[in-house]
């Protein structure tokens, strides 16, 4: 008896890697929904062991999703409005403290060309602290004017996401259930088992990350904040974001904070408190956060993860650097089911 | 229809003024007998085709239809594979209509060559179901092949649906997975039993053999 394979299967095969061409083609060239639609699913999957939590009420799926949003809302809207209110006028603050940075940089350069003067008989004739403030305010005219279109962005994301996230937590087993009906036979179970585990893999990684984020946001804010560091909130934040990015994102978020320091003139701020304060918060996140939370979900080499976030910061940017942990592993995951295809049978 | 609906209907015959009054409850219990999963009206679909087997006797019609929201209906033509052995499997099927055939790979020895042959195991036919494995085993490989035999509808269940289950309506995942662990109790025992047949056989022949000698 032989058995004929992908009999009938092939015209099914080829509509659905054509439907999934065209959804990809048509997502990537519509930024404008792709981006909220992004952030919306990231946001669904970090929701998922909430949702699940709910499910024991046996609350409609619809009556669910207003209900978390609405909760969402409820609970966020005062800590945001605080939040961003603390953070703004922190970052008010900053526009101060700009003279003071170009200043302490001149001084600096000046003393550094003494000494290499002094020392090698060596005049230095370049001067990258003009290029590099040249460079700030040009950035900064940049942002002043694309301001009104980056207001206008975040208005219509503050409504597309809040959207796309109340159909996504409502209606994605519908949609699922409707995209395997297209799925051909001789690959849906695999398909369906694949993606199920890019979503866990992926939902889980988000959310462990913002948990970490989280949690290192609240020991910098309020170290700086017992300490009496100035911009506590904001440094707080900026560490909170950047220690999303695996590696270099603690480093990065000790940058603003050392600048801070140095610049400060006030005999208040404790530059070796805020050190400390750093190295204790990194070593927490190092050695208890992160094995407990986030590295069990990828179990990926640390040399593929390095690659993986270069390689997403160069197709991606930042938005590539974090996605790109749980795409390593979801693309782990993948060639160990191609490679049982064709060399684990046997 | 049932006893109750006669009566009703007895009343609005004998006395029409008094069944105007009572004309109102006629939608509800339309609606009642409509919404059921297993009335008249919607005989051809899913719930009622789970009715008819018996690893879903401890479902409840309700149970039946939100477990059916779970289940995805997958067409298969002639002689097309549905599952093959030494693959990976994460699905169970039931057959819906048509039929298909249990092959496993076997080898045999012809001239001095080895050669790859499909035998034959078993024909399946509607109400009848295989791949129960897939959802009790972490890696799971499948031990035969399934072919189709004309044009065959089945409902598949897979994993990911059957942790979702589980997780939005515990009681019909407990039920279901206590469903499958008879299929999985049912086949054992089957095997068993066929083991000792074998057994005995043998030692029949064993016997024969050492009456031989002497």
């Amino acid at each position: 008896m032989k058995i004929q394979k992908f009999k009938s299967n092939k015209f099914k095969m080829f509509f659905f890697l054509i439907t999934v061409v065209s959804m990809l083609a048509i997502f990537t060239s519509l930024s404008r929904i792709m981006i909220p639609f992004g952030f919306a699913y990231i946001l669904s999957l970090m929701l998922k062991p909430i949702q699940k939590s709910f499910y024991s009420v046996e609350l409609r799926k619809k009556g669910l999703s207003l209900l978390m949003l609405v909760g969402i809302a409820f609970v966020f809207s005062y800590p945001i409005i605080q939040g961003v209110k603390t953070v703004t006028e922190e970052s008010h603050k900053i526009e101060y403290y700009l003279p003071k940075l170009e200043k302490y940089l001149r001084e600096k350069y000046v003393s550094i060309q003494q000494e290499v003067k002094q020392r090698f008989n060596y005049e230095i004739k370049a001067n990258p602290v003009n290029s590099l403030i040249e460079f700030g305010q040009e950035n900064t005219k940049q942002l002043v004017i694309f301001l009104p279109k980056i207001i206008g962005s975040l208005l219509e994301w503050g409504i597309m996401i809040p959207l796309f996230l109340f159909f996504i937590l409502k209606d994605e087993r519908r949609v699922r259930f409707l995209f395997i009906k297209i799925v051909p036979n001789s690959i849906v179970e695999r398909a369906y088992y694949l993606y199920h585990q890019f979503n866990t893999k992926f939902g889980d990684y988000i959310f462990a990350k913002a948990i970490e984020a989280l949690i290192i946001g609240v020991i910098i804010t309020t170290g700086l904040l017992i300490i009496g560091y100035p911009f506590a909130f904001l440094l707080g934040l900026l560490a909170a974001i950047t220690n999303i990015l695996p590696y270099a994102g603690p480093f990065l978020g000790f940058i603003p904070a050392l600048i801070v320091g140095l610049v400060d003139q006030n005999p208040n701020t404790t530059l070796g408190a805020m050190i400390i304060l750093y190295l204790v918060a990194n070593i927490i996140d190092l050695a208890l956060v992160f094995p407990v939370l986030v590295s069990k979900i990828v179990n990926l080499h640390p040399i593929v993860v390095v690659v993986s976030v270069i390689l997403g910061s160069q197709f991606g940017g930042i938005v590539g650097m974090v996605i790109s942990i749980p795409m390593a592993a979801f693309f782990k995951l993948l060639y160990q089911e191609i490679y049982l295809e064709l060399y684990g049978k046997a | 229809m049932s006893s109750h609906e006669e009566n009703i209907q007895n009343e609005f015959d004998l006395n029409p003024s008094k069944a105007k009054s009572k004309r109102l409850n006629i939608p509800t219990l339309e609606y009642f007998w409509q919404s059921s999963p297993l009335s008249a009206g919607n005989l051809n679909n899913v719930p009622c085709f789970l009715r008819s087997i018996k690893a879903f006797d401890n479902f409840s019609d309700y149970e039946l239809k939100q477990f059916s929201h779970f289940i995805h209906k997958r067409s298969f033509s002639l002689d097309e594979v549905i599952i093959e052995e030494g693959d990976s499997g994460f699905g169970f099927y039931l057959i819906y209509d048509g039929d298909v055939e249990v092959f496993t790979r076997r080898t045999r020895v012809v001239d001095g060559l080895t050669e790859v042959y499909q035998q034959l195991v078993v024909r399946l036919s509607k109400f009848e179901y295989f791949g129960e494995l897939a959802l009790l085993e972490k890696q799971n490989k499948r031990n035969a092949s399934v072919v189709s035999r004309g044009n065959t509808t089945l409902l598949a269940i897979y994993k990911p649906d059957i942790e979702e289950l589980i997780e939005r309506h515990p009681v019909i995942g407990a039920k279901f997975l206590q469903g499958i662990s008879l299929i999985v109790a049912h086949r054992f025992n089957k095997v068993t039993e066929e083991l000792r047949n074998t057994k005995e056989k043998l030692m029949e022949l064993e016997h024969k053999l050492e009456n031989s000698k002497i």
